[in-house]
């Protein structure tokens, strides 16, 4: 009625509101002092070393404004390469550069670069331009993902990513995030990209939703997306399973991709991931969370145990 | 375990503060008598008792009885306009006595003043109690028992009681005429003589009956003797009758100082002394009255509160008081509704900004320094400057939109135009960083939904803070942010949805 759902119907179906994430599920399971660990990628990365958890690799920091000086010498060997911001946020202040013309530096758009532009753009991250509230920050040097061409035509520009919620430990939801021209793209639920909610036990696509709306094709490239399957599925939950050993953080979001040649790779982790993947899934988060949470109470496993009952009993719910 | 002991924590946390919010604001309202508005006005009585005297010399001593308790009347201070007198007030039995002392007063005339301070409530306020057996008829005469009895035979021929016995027996004393009381009127010239008498009567039918005297309460009353009225017990309660004229008197337009045989004042060491009484009606703001009272009668919930401020520092919290309901709107707007704004608390500050200016006018102002701000905002986007001066660069522009609409709307005679400077200019340069980064990082749509957001919670906001109802409560009755605690930490630990979520999944209900 008025458009809006009755709340008992989006009881009955499980389903979550804002204020039930950040008090049930936020608030109970995620103690501020580990939010720094998600909040700086930096950190996330060097947190996940020997954890079993693939990422980007690590080229460098630039932490200094002196270390501007061999910023040139440091990139002669890298032909491809992302740099940014530890603590940037909606993709903000992301350059990448993926391949060279002589001195210059080619941008995915094809704008030849110089240096300068480079020194520029590092001293503009170290000051706080692309961080939260302005703090200072440190510039991240990481090799460029070779997207796997697996999600070809799903995706219109930018690269599509596999959200995965991870309730202390276990996988209970993921969703697919595609741009889409309207998104201008990015992978960004609110202004348009495509949300696809994956069955966790299989790893293929659900349903789709654009605006919170119901859609089977891609808007622009039309492609049927009830093909999309995400490959090394095993491998993505047992990453985002990993996450919650190397955080702690009880309510996750990981965020993975997929490379070429390495497979899934963690891009970043986030501690207030949001509700829309209920809508995109179709299903409401709660049980799958009352089940994590009481297998969690119960049973002691490790990463991969966990991922193989949320793929046998939590898909389901 | 540790959820559900926050949760029984917060359950008992936000019991007790109700308990305690609800419980003050009825003591305050029902017990200390706070009015609901500060506009709501109160008659207040100002007796001048004074007694004047000439001193013999030597030492004097004045006595005054302090005005008896009576149904409705609230006092709310007395105090001696004496300076010369040493002033304390004595305990005489059941009965409060003022007494003024020198150790010498010249020869001469001197006086002192009994400053009194009053109002009428609506409740009673003390009840004065059922008379004890009426006395035994004193031993008459021949000639008066005879007239007694053709009185008791009038009166049951009549067959009167009550109010009707009372005033008939005070007209026929008052008849000079009257063929029942001219044997009395033989044996008992004076009119107090017969006014004894007459008393006598009605206590053997039953009527208690007391003299007493005091001030009449009327506006503008300057140097009068003191009245002389009594009253009866009538259906269980006192009245007032003024025995010359035969008539009832209503108990509000009246005061006793005396009652009985009481003594009404008296002066040792001095002659000629003579009381009078001056009486002045002024209206005063009700709460002021509650507050005075309590604070009489040593109210520690009135003596700790902002009452206890110099007048210009309580409107000060007046308006701080309003604050936390502006937050109690926020609250709900974004947790239970689920609107976005832009800053959390910025709506607030706003709406106080509409408090100055009016809403309509704060509105417009708003608007234009905002989208002209974000217009002149969208340029140092292109300068990638950093965060500290971009913001100070943001603040100049501010402060030359305001500069512009004071000087052009000052031309153009827009008077309203000048209140743009109630605006905080730091909050409102923030709102534009905000904003223009919202516009580059979400779009223009979601600048529009987060403004939108915050100008509709400022709005709803500023119609609760200038509501005088609502403004009048609060100041009147701080205690209430108490109970506004209590639903703003319930508020905090309600999980269930919000408007918004079930806007946002209703095509969930349907698929």
């Amino acid at each position: 009625m008025f458009g809006l759902a009755s709340p008992r119907t989006l009881r009955k179906k499980g389903i979550v509101g804002m204020n039930g994430r950040n008090v049930l599920y936020i608030a109970q399971n995620n103690p501020r002092h580990l939010y720094p660990l998600v909040d700086d990628k930096l950190k996330t990365k060097l947190a996940v070393k020997g954890h079993a958890i693939d990422v980007p690799k690590l080229l460098g920091v630039c932490r200094v404004q002196h270390h501007l000086k061999e910023l040139e010498e440091f990139l002669a060997d890298l032909p491809a390469f992302v740099i940014k911001p530890a603590q940037g946020s909606g993709g903000k202040g992301i350059l990448v550069i993926t391949s060279r013309d002589g001195r210059h530096y080619v941008k995915p758009s094809g704008v030849r670069v110089s240096i300068d532009y480079l020194k520029a753009h590092v001293s503009n991250t170290l000051s706080g331009l692309y961080s939260l509230g302005g703090r200072n920050d440190v510039a991240v040097i990481e090799s460029l993902v070779d997207f796997s061409d697996a999600f070809d035509g799903f995706s219109f520009e930018g690269v599509p990513d596999v959200r995965v919620i991870v309730y202390r430990g276990y996988p209970v939801m993921a969703m697919m995030r595609l741009s889409t021209a309207a998104s201008d793209g990015k992978a960004n639920l609110h202004q348009g990209a495509v949300g696809v909610g994956i069955d966790i036990a299989t790893g293929r696509a659900l349903k789709a939703v654009q605006h919170a709306r119901p859609v089977t094709h891609h808007p622009d490239t039309g492609r049927d997306l009830s093909e999309l399957v995400v490959p090394h599925w095993e491998r993505v939950l047992e990453i985002a399973a990993r996450s919650y050993d190397v955080t702690g953080l009880g309510y996750l979001g990981a965020d993975v991709v997929l490379d070429r040649t390495r497979g899934p790779l963690l891009l970043e982790l986030n501690a207030r991931p949001g509700l829309a993947i209920q809508v995109a899934n179709g299903r409401g988060l709660e049980p799958r969370v009352q089940l994590a949470s009481r297998e969690a109470a119960s049973t002691q496993r490790d990463a991969l145990a966990r991922v193989a009952f949320s793929r046998e009993h939590i898909a389901g719910l | 375990m540790r959820e559900a002991r926050a949760r029984r924590q917060i359950r008992v946390l936000v019991s007790l503060l109700m308990v305690l919010g609800v419980g003050v604001v009825l003591y305050k309202h029902y017990v200390l008598d706070f009015p609901l508005l500060t506009t709501e006005t109160q008659d207040v009585w100002q007796i001048e008792a004074r007694i004047s005297f000439d001193s013999l010399g030597g030492p004097v001593e004045a006595r005054l009885n302090m005005p008896d308790p009576v149904d409705s009347v609230k006092p709310i201070f007395s105090e001696s306009l004496a300076p010369d007198y040493q002033f304390r007030v004595e305990q005489e039995g059941d009965r409060e006595v003022a007494v003024w002392r020198a150790e010498a007063v010249p020869e001469g005339p001197s006086q002192v003043v009994l400053f009194t301070e009053l109002f009428f409530s609506e409740k009673p306020q003390y009840q004065l109690g059922k008379p004890a057996e009426p006395d035994p008829l004193p031993p008459l005469s021949d000639d008066e028992r005879a007239a007694l009895a053709a009185v008791n035979d009038y009166i049951n021929e009549r067959q009167l009681v009550g109010e009707d016995l009372v005033r008939d027996i005070l007209r026929e004393i008052n008849n000079p005429s009257s063929a029942i009381w001219e044997l009395l009127q033989r044996e008992r010239g004076k009119y107090s003589e017969r006014l004894q008498l007459a008393i006598e009567i009605m206590n053997f039918h039953g009527i208690a009956v007391r003299l007493v005297r005091g001030v009449e309460l009327k506006d503008r009353q300057r140097n009068r003797p003191a009245r002389n009225l009594m009253m009866a017990y009538l259906d269980q309660q006192w009245r007032l009758f003024d025995p010359r004229a035969a008539e009832p008197v209503p108990t509000d337009t009246f005061l006793p100082f005396q009652r009985g045989d009481e003594a009404l004042f008296e002066v040792s060491g001095a002659e000629d002394s003579d009381l009078e009484f001056s009486v002045i009606k002024v209206r005063r703001a009700s709460y002021l009255n509650a507050v005075e009272d309590a604070r009489n009668n040593r109210s520690w919930l009135v003596d700790f509160s902002i009452y206890s401020l110099p007048l210009g520092q309580q409107s000060t919290f007046k308006l701080l008081l309003l604050i936390p309901l502006g937050a109690l709107v926020v609250v709900i707007l974004r947790n239970l509704v689920g609107i976005r704004t832009s800053g959390t608390f910025m709506p607030i500050l706003i709406a106080l900004v509409f408090l100055q200016t009016s809403l309509l006018a704060g509105l417009i102002l708003f608007l234009v320094v905002v989208s002209v701000g974000l217009f002149m905002r969208s340029y140092l986007s292109h300068l990638n400057l950093l965060l500290v001066p971009r913001i100070a660069s943001v603040l100049v522009f501010v402060i030359i939109i305001f500069a512009a609409i004071g000087i052009g709307s000052h031309k153009l005679g827009i008077e309203w135009g000048m209140k743009v400077t109630f605006f905080p200019m730091i909050i409102l340069s923030w709102t534009i960083e905000r904003m223009s980064i919202l516009w580059d990082e979400e779009g223009g749509r979601e600048v529009m939904i987060q403004g939108g957001g915050s100008l509709l919670t400022a709005s709803l906001s500023y119609l609760i803070m200038s509501n005088d109802l609502v403004a009048d409560s609060i100041f009147l009755y701080p205690e209430a942010l108490l109970i506004l605690l209590a639903i703003i930490i319930s508020i905090g630990s309600y999980s269930g949805y919000r408007l918004s979520d079930l806007r946002r999944f209703e095509p969930m209900e349907r698929h």
